[in-house]
């Protein structure tokens, strides 16, 4: 089961990570379409703009899952290892418990404007509904990858079950590439 | 501590003239409640963006807001009617159809309410017109294979309905899209002109009036339905009061916005009647559009104009 | 009285190890509660944080910035740079800083700047003699142009936060920006000249010059095109973005053939990770914008502001100060989405350049950047350098001491910053 969520957080992941190239091939292609063809297109922006709130939300739990969230460890990082366990029992709880509040409260405004009807206006006219309910549906995934790391972390395994790295670690590899 | 605390939320800064005929409805509320009712103004977008207030207000999120009309254009397309080419293009016809339940007006704030805001009262913002760079924008044929900024969906068939290209864009991305060039003709009310100082950026002013912006200021419903009566009379007659100065107010705003612009060296034109009888002609596909998509509400509200232009 | 509450809340939960978008989230999230407001708004904020085309140049200039540096792109320029200039007086480092900024020209991060030019720098440096603690510093500060020469991420998301223009501020940081790379100059041919231990390198030859300014060529093209293509008007921030990462696909992927594809799915990938942790933060950061705003604290503090300082100088130092203690614990972009939203609405009233103020704010997260204990840059050049905090921290502060005068200079002469974007 823990395994299952790993996984579905990962792939979702990889997914957004494909979204946000595919808006630099949109954006660049609007910018063509206007400098070549004299013909701005109507659903670059809008699509675009869909995109990056698909991708960042359907991300979160990924990043939650290698624990790549900036963090201050000024602290943190001095503590020996039980204190960590608290202090990461109690983010992951905070994490689930935000996460919970997210979902309620999202799912009604997504439902609302399911009700009565919202969408953008704009050409392509899509329905509020659909970008509203990436934040719940991304906090679903986040609340029960918090659950997993919390599970995890109280039976003494590590973060992320050893997929888990460091921010500073992240960025580096994010930087370095496979170096020199 | 006042009983009722009435917060609203404005895209616009305080100093536009909708937040200022807010502070009027906000004095007016809180002499005649004497204290019982607060009034909190966040403007500027400090809370929800000019997109994000239908649902904010409608779903209970905050109070009260103001959002331009057309933001419901999704949810009602019949709103859409003042966006109409040249449906509503005197400042008389324009008074006699957003008055409080008129025959236009009063159909619209009933199907707002279904979507969970009650309508308070509207401000008026003023009419569209065209800016652009090098000679005036009197013909349809002057927009023709040119990139036009439009600020709703209407404008943009309307803009291609002439030939031209329209680009969505929001008020505060004008500026810097006249100056690069990412389009060639502007479309804006006149005020913003003033606001936005687009003289740097464009040298003329056709004053097209070819559509009607208006701003309504919304309250939740439900929070509504839980005031005391007594609240309610006295928030219904700041509105009222808010809704008429401000519409006063709005025709000496343009006249003004006009002079400025002239005295920073924009020229002005003013189509003649045969020109505007070709830009009719030209906006027949629009008005089919509209038919279209507007419903029921929509060929009422088409009646409805028709009539009050006889 | 309820600020001092919130803010020492905030800070615990910071310091516990709570990742930063979270505490900033949830403290905003509670406080809505116990305020009686309604917390449908938090949801709202982070649905209509992200619903912003501005930030839509995050990802893609992340997604430049990583295309290229697997593509090798660092070591080519930093080998035509030396070519020229390492034999002067203090050459390999003049290079490392030319090599900082013009990375710098086409990356939106200091981390990405540093990791870059430090992984080829750092050991050469070394061979030649330069003492450790000079290297580290030197990279760790010179990987902060990466955010004050534009394009640059924490730009972008004050453009998001005051609604100030993203390309004013681009152009505003060039200024400062080539002040600082002279300053670091002029400092690193002095220390050479002084140095005991430091050798210099021969000239390299004509051929090796013109081999190695060939690679960079493209790379400095695409630097060209963004600058050029933002500042002439061909396309916004956020397009020029993209273009700039179909660009560096091209130059990795087919001129210059160093981009494999697992190479590729690493870069998309990790574009990807430094995307959403950042635009959580902003968007965590907007719900505790909201709750306060809320609370009127924003307004309160603009106004005991407007109340204590009418001298825009008083207030400006008093601003530094503050951010460079809050710098040293704090991570960079957190400080500015805490900050600015509270001091921006005083501004106008101390008749202060929201411009230039951006610029200044730039700068400040800079020194943030290189200041223990808490630095991203210390730890990247760390790591890079295989290296201990004391040994980077020890290098850092002569080029700390230059950052600062470079904000007194801003200070004293405005139009180093405000000359490009307003009178060009
Ligand atoms: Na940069
Ligand atoms: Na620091």
């Amino acid at each position: 089961m823990m395994r299952i969520i790993d996984a579905i957080s990962d792939w979702l992941g990889i997914l957004a990570a494909w979204l946000f190239f595919a808006t630099g091939i949109f954006l660049t292609f609007e910018v063509g379409s206007r400098y070549l063809f004299n013909a701005p297109t109507v659903w670059v922006e809008e699509i675009s703009q869909l995109l990056l709130i698909a991708g960042v939300y359907l991300a979160v739990s990924r990043t939650i899952h290698r624990r790549q969230n900036i963090r201050i460890d000024a602290l943190y990082g001095q503590l020996g290892p039980r204190f960590k366990k608290v202090a990461d029992v109690f983010a992951l709880l905070c994490i689930i418990v935000f996460s919970g509040f997210i979902i309620w409260y999202g799912t009604a405004i997504a439902w609302d404007s399911f009700i009565v009807g919202r969408s953008t206006g704009s050409i392509l006219n899509i329905p509020n509904w659909w970008s509203e309910g990436l934040v719940p549906f991304g906090f679903v995934l986040v609340a029960l990858q918090a659950l997993t790391e919390l599970y995890r972390v109280l039976a003494g395994q590590a973060w992320g079950g050893g997929a888990a790295d460091d921010h500073t670690d992240t960025d580096l590899k994010a930087t370095l590439g496979d170096g020199p | 501590a006042a009983e009722t605390t009435l917060r609203i939320t404005l895209q616009l800064p305080l100093k536009s003239h909708l937040g200022q005929n807010l502070l009027l409805f906000k004095q007016e509320v809180e002499k005649n409640s004497n204290g019982d009712i607060e009034v909190q103004i966040y403007d500027s977008a400090q809370l929800y963006k000019d997109k994000q207030v239908p649902q904010a207000v409608g779903s209970g999120a905050i109070e009260m807001g103001v959002a331009s009309l057309t933001r419901f254009v999704g949810e009602i397309p019949a709103v859409d009617i003042f966006y109409q080419p040249f449906m509503f293009n005197s400042e008389e016809l324009v008074r006699k159809a957003t008055a409080k339940g008129s025959t236009i007006r009063g159909p619209i704030d009933d199907a707002i309410m279904k979507t969970g805001s009650r309508v308070l009262w509207w401000q008026a913002y003023g009419g569209a017109i065209m800016l652009s760079k090098g000679g005036a924008v009197g013909t349809p044929e002057a927009i023709k294979d040119k990139k036009v900024r439009v600020f709703g969906k209407t404008l943009g068939k309307f803009v291609e309905a002439a030939g031209g290209k329209p680009t969505l864009m929001s008020g505060s991305k004008q500026y810097l899209a006249y100056k690069l060039g990412t389009v060639d003709v502007g479309m804006t009310g006149v005020s913003g002109v003033k606001s936005r100082k687009l003289w740097d950026v464009m040298d003329t002013i056709t004053i097209t009036n070819h559509a009607d912006i208006e701003f309504i200021v919304i309250i939740n419903e439900k929070f509504w339905q839980g005031l005391p009566d007594a609240q309610k009379v006295i928030i219904t007659a700041a509105a009222e009061k808010a809704d008429l100065a401000v519409r006063d107010a709005v025709s000496k705003i343009e006249a003004d916005a006009f002079a400025a612009a002239k005295e920073n060296g924009m020229k002005v034109y003013t189509p003649t009647e045969a020109e505007l009888a070709e830009w009719r002609k030209t906006a027949t596909p629009v008005l089919e559009q509209y038919k279209a998509d507007a419903g029921e509400l929509g060929a009422q509200l088409l009646k409805a104009a028709a009539e009050l232009r006889n | 009285m309820t600020t001092l509450i919130i803010l020492l809340l905030l800070f615990v939960l910071l310091f516990s190890g709570l990742p930063v978008a979270f505490a900033l989230a949830g403290l905003g999230l509670a406080i809505l509660l116990v305020g009686g407001f309604s917390p449908l708004m938090a949801p709202q904020a982070l649905w209509g944080t992200i619903d912003n085309f501005i930030l839509l140049a995050v990802p893609l200039f992340l997604l430049m910035s990583n295309v290229l540096l697997r593509g090798g792109v660092g070591r080519d320029l930093f080998a035509a740079v030396q070519a020229w200039v390492g034999h002067w007086p203090g050459g390999l480092a003049v290079a490392t800083i030319l090599s900082c900024g013009l990375f710098a020209a086409i990356s939106g991060s200091s981390v990405a700047t540093a990791a870059t030019i430090g992984t080829v720098a750092i050991p050469e440096m070394e061979e030649r003699g330069y003492p450790r603690s000079f290297v580290l510093g030197l990279l760790a500060a010179g990987g902060t142009l990466g955010i004050l020469i534009p394009p640059s991420i924490p730009m972008i998301v004050y453009g998001f936060i005051t609604e100030e223009s993203v390309l004013k501020l681009f152009l505003a940081g060039i200024g400062p920006g080539l002040v600082l790379v002279m300053l670091f100059v002029i400092f690193s041919m002095i220390y050479a000249r002084f140095s005991t231990q430091y050798r210099a390198s021969d000239p390299a030859t004509g051929e090796e010059r013109r081999s190695t300014s060939i690679r960079a060529l493209p790379s400095l093209a695409l630097a060209i095109v963004i600058v050029w293509g933002i500042y002439g008007g061909i396309f916004t921030p956020t397009e020029a973005a993209a273009v700039g990462f179909i660009f560096s696909l091209l130059i990795t992927g087919v001129i210059l053939r160093t981009l494999s594809w697992s190479k590729l799915k690493e870069a998309v990938v990790d574009a990807m990770t430094t995307t959403v942790t950042i635009l959580l933060i902003v968007a965590g950061a907007k719900i505790f914008g909201k709750a306060i705003t809320l609370y009127r604290i924003p307004q309160d503090i603009s106004q005991l502001i407007t109340q204590n300082f009418d001298q825009a100088g008083m207030f400006i130092l008093v601003v530094a100060l503050v951010l460079v203690v809050m710098g040293l614990f704090l991570e960079a972009l957190s400080m500015m989405l805490i900050m600015v939203p509270v001091l921006a609405p005083s501004l106008e009233y101390l008749g202060v350049d929201p411009v230039w103020f951006g610029v200044f704010f730039v700068i400040m997260i800079e020194c943030a950047l290189i200041t223990p204990p808490v630095g991203l840059n210390l730890y990247v050049i760390q790591a890079v350098g295989k290296a201990r905090m004391g040994e980077v921290a020890r290098g850092v502060w002569p080029f700390l001491v230059l950052m600062l005068l470079t904000v007194l200079l801003c200070y004293i002469f405005p139009d180093i910053v405000l000359y490009i974007p307003y009178k060009i």
